[in-house]
């Protein structure tokens, strides 16, 4: 403050001149105007150069994509000074890309066998048109457009590959319903997120599989996409959050004899007054496990989220309201077995059916590549070359 | 003691600054108007990028919308193996 007093004493007294304050405080102004331009050129850089990656990742794309439409092996095009190189192989398609003041970028494309069903594009479909009441967004597709297993995930399916990673628990079932069930109950392993993202994208519960009742949500990790198939019913008691870039989708199918029907009491079993999904089939066989998926059970919370997908083949019951991210498929009707019980297709995530495999499902039309991604490119070992080729000691 | 400087010499100094301030004015004007184009074309490319990778935006994508971003190049649909796909056209007049 003192020395404020003195400068400004000195201004007044006539000993500091206006004109160099005046052109100090000129100085200042220009400077913030510099720092100013400064920022907007470097963003505008920025943004030019992330413009010219996305321009590069689009012409990339579309020589894959005539390269493949052609039949060819190898393609070369050329655009605005840059040369794309494409070759493909069995796997997949690779493109290059160099020119003048750019440095050299690869994407690759895997070959995929043909677009997954269009299900899986959307938030909800349904076979059963009298759904749409209560399912108002969901898409009706016929028999033939309802998602199947792949050959070789049946395959999977019959070997009952990714067992492993469930653990039976004979007494989970009895926690909830008073005599339990008859057929085998599962619930996750302790390392599921770590056998889920071992490299296998088909698993197979060969019976029921649980999620029961706790105060703290299911929580897994997966950096790949993951179908898990449940031949039997898929018991939802607790909120499941998936992270970490993969996705996960519940198959949930009817087990060995069993026939998909109507829980309409909620007793978790066959009994009078139940009906079969089929009309045209007598119920026979295993009091439960027609590939029903119960979203709520008694005990739990009134409020579930799944970031799942859930295909049901079977039966959906609904005791809580229940938001579900992924595509819901479904086979058969839905029963609600309490008053608030609900389904919100939240449609947060969905496949790109023709761009993107769905694991373990079925496809249909011609082969394909898949989403572009870009590869590193080995800069650093080029910088290492030496300029001359090492001669041989004499 | 500050000596008041001769007449030409305060001129001098007093229309300095004032080129000095108008040229500080002047180039904040060209920022400010770049500055806004940075942010169009910045918001026109998240846009894309967000359309072209959500399967569900996609489908309505309008590729003239981007045109902005690829100096006179058109952003297109093609027809391919799977289904359309985006390419990047330069006019013939441009080639």
């Amino acid at each position: 403050m003192k020395r404020l007093r003195d400068v400004w004493g000195t201004f007044v007294r006539g000993s500091l001149s206006p004109l160099a304050l005046a052109g100090a405080a000129v100085m200042c102004v220009g400077l913030g105007v510099l720092h100013e331009t400064a920022r907007v050129v470097r963003r505008s850089a920025e943004v030019g150069a992330a413009t010219a990656r996305a321009a590069d990742e689009i012409v990339a794309e579309a020589a894959i994509l005539r390269c493949a439409a052609e039949e060819r092996t190898a393609a070369q095009d050329e655009f605005r000074g840059r040369t794309v190189e494409v070759v493909g192989d069995a796997n997949g398609w690779t493109a290059q890309l160099r020119g003048a003041g750019m440095s050299p970028r690869a994407y690759w494309c895997e070959r995929l066998p043909g677009a997954a069903a269009v299900a899986f594009a959307s938030a909800c479909t349904v076979r059963m048109p009298s759904l749409a009441e209560l399912l108002p967004t969901a898409r009706v597709v016929a028999a033939a457009g309802f998602p199947r297993l792949s050959e070789d995930a049946m395959a999977a399916v019959q070997r009952g590959d990714g067992a492993d990673c469930f653990v039976r628990d004979p007494g989970v079932a009895l926690a909830i319903w008073s005599v339990g069930t008859d057929g085998p109950d599962f619930v996750l392993g302790p390392f599921v997120g770590q056998a889920w993202n071992a490299g296998a994208d088909v698993f197979v519960v060969p019976g029921h599989l649980w999620l029961p009742p706790h105060a703290e949500p299911v929580t897994v990790r997966l950096t790949h996409d993951v179908l898990v198939v449940v031949r039997g019913n898929l018991y939802l008691g607790n909120s499941l959050r998936v992270y970490g870039g993969g996705r996960l989708v519940f198959l949930v199918q009817p087990g060995p004899d069993a026939i998909a029907f109507a829980d309409r009491d909620g007793n978790g079993r066959w009994s009078a007054g139940d009906r079969a999904c089929d009309p045209a089939t007598a119920f026979s066989g295993p009091i439960e496990g027609g590939g029903s998926a119960f979203l709520g059970l008694p005990g739990a919370d009134a409020r579930l989220s799944c970031e799942a997908g859930l295909v049901v083949e079977g039966e959906l019951h609904l005791r809580a309201a229940v938001t579900v991210s992924g595509p819901l498929i479904l086979g058969s009707g839905v029963t609600r077995n309490a008053p608030d019980g609900r389904v919100q297709p939240t449609g947060v995530w969905a496949f790109d059916v023709e761009r993107e495999p769905v694991p373990g499902m079925a496809t249909t039309g011609l082969p394909r590549p898949g989403r572009l991604r870009e590869l590193e490119c080995d800069d650093a070992a080029k910088r290492e070359q030496p300029l001359y080729a090492a001669s041989p000691a004499r | 003691m500050w000596i008041p400087p001769e007449r030409g010499e305060r001129l001098f100094v007093i229309g300095l600054l004032a080129v000095v301030t108008a040229s500080a004015l002047w180039i904040r004007e060209a920022a400010a108007a770049a500055e806004a184009a940075t942010i169009r074309r910045e918001h026109l490319l998240q846009t894309l990028q967000h359309q072209r990778f959500e399967p569900n935006a996609a489908r309505q994508l309008e590729p003239r919308r981007f045109d902005a971003l690829f100096d006179g190049r058109h952003l297109c649909w093609e027809d391919g193996p799977g289904g359309r796909y985006l390419a990047l056209r330069t006019p013939p007049e441009v080639r």
